[in-house]
């Protein structure tokens, strides 16, 4: 009886000391992977914050204005280019006879640069 | 032991056995009782007690402070925390300051050689060599390979814009602290690490505020103005949209050996507006009852007051209805409006407009508007036409809001507000009478001073101003403020553009003039016609002719 008792302590002694160890490895492994994931997170959050600042940097309106002025042959929207939908003439009224709401050719004021609308969307740049 | 032991054992040394083994008993029971607390103790430490495990104790001794994001009201970044590495050194451990020094300044761009050896001679365990290296200083420095050199990261202020809303955000010192702007103003709100990185969104928008510095700049430019303000202003619920003043500054430059551009004009600048004052006067006469539109006033030669004569600019020598004082932008008449009224009435009327008191907003830079040290009758007549009474751009584009957008005096602010929510408000004029400031500022545009500031399709309603600057006791006839005022689309403004243009001169094209209607009106006109397409403000269908009639005009056309 005494004997079995025994037995059992020192295995149960042995189990529990290996569990443990082990437990106690595996947190610490854990410990270490949680450590090394949130210093990733962090540097890829600082990565983000600098592509973002970076985005912005480049988006400057300033930048894109110098840059469009060069490279595009778009101009500032003018409000002649801009039409209200309830001055569109309904299907079905006849086109023809539906008279504009804007006469566009009896402009007063300002002869404004008449703006080339380009054909195409602009190609995306690939990445 | 031995067989024999157990022998001897047996005989008269039983008992005391016995008690050993009752001494034993209890040991091993103390030591149960002892393993038993620690169980239970370990058991209570990784089992029951829910606390996440803590990565090891990170730096905490940064001397700057983390800031959240300051963004504008589309989420576009306006200011930004980025990780800067600074440089500092145990001077204990440093073997030759001299040289050390000597080796730093190679590599470090404006380095103060001298001081650095000075500091690294001192035997201090820590000393700042700089603060904020660029990455090629920070690999440089590294290879140098000087023993008792530091590198520590810490947070630093970017501004990814550049001057853009320079005075709107103000600026940071070396440890992140906020000294002007939003970043002062909000400082608190900014470094509250319970936002958890939630950045402020400001009312301002990155485009407009790039349209109205563009256009201030290039008004500058054309008419060499010493300085220029500019506010574009949501008159229904006071979210500022842009703000600029010139000349500015690169918040990520900070400190500039001249001064001049860290002055906010827009909101600690006071001027004294001139005639965009009549504004306030004409409301305030028409909602006191004491003028109505027909009411005519004698403007057939200037007005003489003690010792002051009283002229207008473009002198009409005629009997003027309120309608042609207010376009042809008579002084003549408006000081006699303003007397109509009285000056205690005067006094009060402009104090509830918010123009005797600093206009407090998020930003600190408040500028104290400047009183007559005495306020009479003839101060009453000067301050009806805008001299005399010195305030900020701010306080003007705040008060004539509340003129146009149906009499709700509302406080300005840079934050965003939310979707739909109600700006606090306080009647300061009757509707009726905004709605008719909203057609006398029309008529300015459409046959008055103002018409340069009209954009087809967005009509414009404002009112110019050219105040003389005073100088050494007198007026400079040669040093003019030029202001426009203007807000649209008139009928139902929804935004205000205030252009301020400190001494411009006289073009070509002006032909030599430098008036609010050859410089700030066409200003305003230009800033408008590139906002109004991204404030979503509908076209409205483009008038066949500048003078169009309106019920207004016909009123006018009568009195003739």
């Amino acid at each position: 009886m005494m004997r079995a008792l025994t037995a059992f302590g020192i295995a149960t002694l042995i189990l529990v000391c290996f569990g443990l160890y082990n437990g106690v490895y595996l947190a610490k492994a854990h410990e270490r992977e949680l450590q090394r994931l949130n210093t990733e997170i962090a540097k890829e959050g600082e990565a983000i914050r600098v592509l973002k600042a970076e985005w912005s940097y480049l988006n400057q309106p300033e930048r894109l204005q110098a840059l469009a002025r060069k490279h595009l042959a778009l101009a500032p929207t003018s409000p002649k280019q801009i039409v209200v939908l309830a001055s569109l003439p309904l299907r079905g009224e006849g086109w023809s006879s539906a008279p504009p709401v804007v006469d566009f050719n009896d402009l007063p004021r300002r002869a404004e640069p008449t703006v080339p609308v380009p054909l195409a969307k602009p190609q995306r740049a690939e990445h | 032991m031995s067989e024999d032991d157990r022998i001897l054992l047996d005989g008269a040394a039983k008992a005391a056995l016995a008690r050993t083994r009752d001494r034993l008993l209890i040991l091993c029971l103390g030591f149960v009782l002892a393993f038993g607390v620690l169980i239970a103790r370990l058991t209570e430490v990784t089992v029951l007690r829910e606390e996440v495990a803590r990565a090891p104790a990170t730096q905490t001794d940064s001397v700057s402070v983390a800031r959240v994001d300051i963004t504008d009201r589309n989420g576009e970044i306006l200011a930004t925390d980025l990780r800067g590495t600074s440089l500092f050194a145990d001077a204990r451990v440093i073997w030759d300051p001299k040289e050390a020094a000597q080796s730093l300044g190679k590599v470090i761009d404006g380095l103060d050689v001298k001081a650095v050896a000075r500091k690294l001679s001192t035997r201090q365990a820590f000393v700042w060599i700089k603060r904020g290296l660029t990455a090629r200083e920070h690999d440089q420095v590294h290879d140098l390979g000087i023993p008792g050199l530091y590198f520590r990261e810490e947070p630093r202020r970017v501004y990814p814009n550049g001057r853009s809303a320079a005075h709107v955000l103000g600026y940071v010192n070396v440890d992140n602290h906020g000294l002007a702007g939003i970043e002062r103003g909000l400082d608190e709100k900014i470094t509250d690490p319970s936002r958890n990185g939630r950045p402020v969104p400001l009312s301002l928008d990155l485009r407009v505020q790039h349209a109205l510095q563009d256009e201030l700049a290039g008004a500058m430019a054309t008419f060499q103005a010493i300085g220029a303000a500019g506010i574009v202003l949501n008159v229904n619920n006071g979210e500022v949209l842009a703000l600029c003043s010139l000349p500015d500054f690169d918040p990520n430059e900070p400190i500039q050996p001249d001064a001049d551009g860290l002055f906010n004009r827009a909101t600690l600048g006071v001027f004294e507006m001139g005639s965009t004052f009549k504004t306030f006067t004409t409301a305030m006469a028409l909602d006191s009852g004491k003028v109505t539109l027909s009411t005519r006033y004698d403007a057939r030669k200037p007005l003489q007051v003690g010792r002051f004569t009283i002229s207008d600019f473009h002198p009409e020598n005629r009997w003027l209805t309120v309608p042609e004082i207010f376009m042809h932008s008579s002084n003549i008449g408006t000081a006699q409006m303003a007397v109509d009224v009285g000056t205690d009435a005067q006094k009060a009327f402009l104090a509830k407009m918010g123009l005797l008191q600093p206009v407090v907003t998020e930003i600190h830079e408040a500028g104290t508007p400047k009183l007559p040290r005495q306020w009479h009758e003839i101060e009453t007549m000067t301050i009806g036409y805008g001299h005399g009474l010195a305030v900020t751009p701010m306080q003007v584009a705040m008060a004539s809001a509340a003129v146009v957008n149906g009499g709700k005096l509302i406080h300005p602010t840079f934050l965003l507000r939310e979707q739909g929510e109600a700006a606090p408000f306080t009647r300061v004029i009757s509707d009726e009478t905004s709605r008719e400031m909203r057609e006398l500022l029309r008529l300015v545009v459409t046959g008055g001073t103002g018409g340069k500031a009209d954009v087809p399709g967005y009509p414009v309603a404002g009112k110019t101003g050219t105040a003389e600057k005073a100088s050494n006791g007198g007026y400079a006839h040669t040093k003019l403020l030029s202001s426009f005022m203007g807000v649209f689309p008139a009928q139902h403004p929804e935004y205000l553009v205030l252009i301020i243009l400190d001494e411009p001169h006289g073009t070509k094209q002006t032909f030599g003039y430098a008036t609010a209607g050859w410089t700030a009106a066409p200003t305003a006109g230009n800033v408008i016609r590139r906002i109004a397409p991204m404030l979503n403000v509908q076209v409205a269908p483009i008038e066949p002719g500048p003078h169009e009639p309106t019920t207004m005009a016909a009123a006018f056309e009568e009195s003739h």
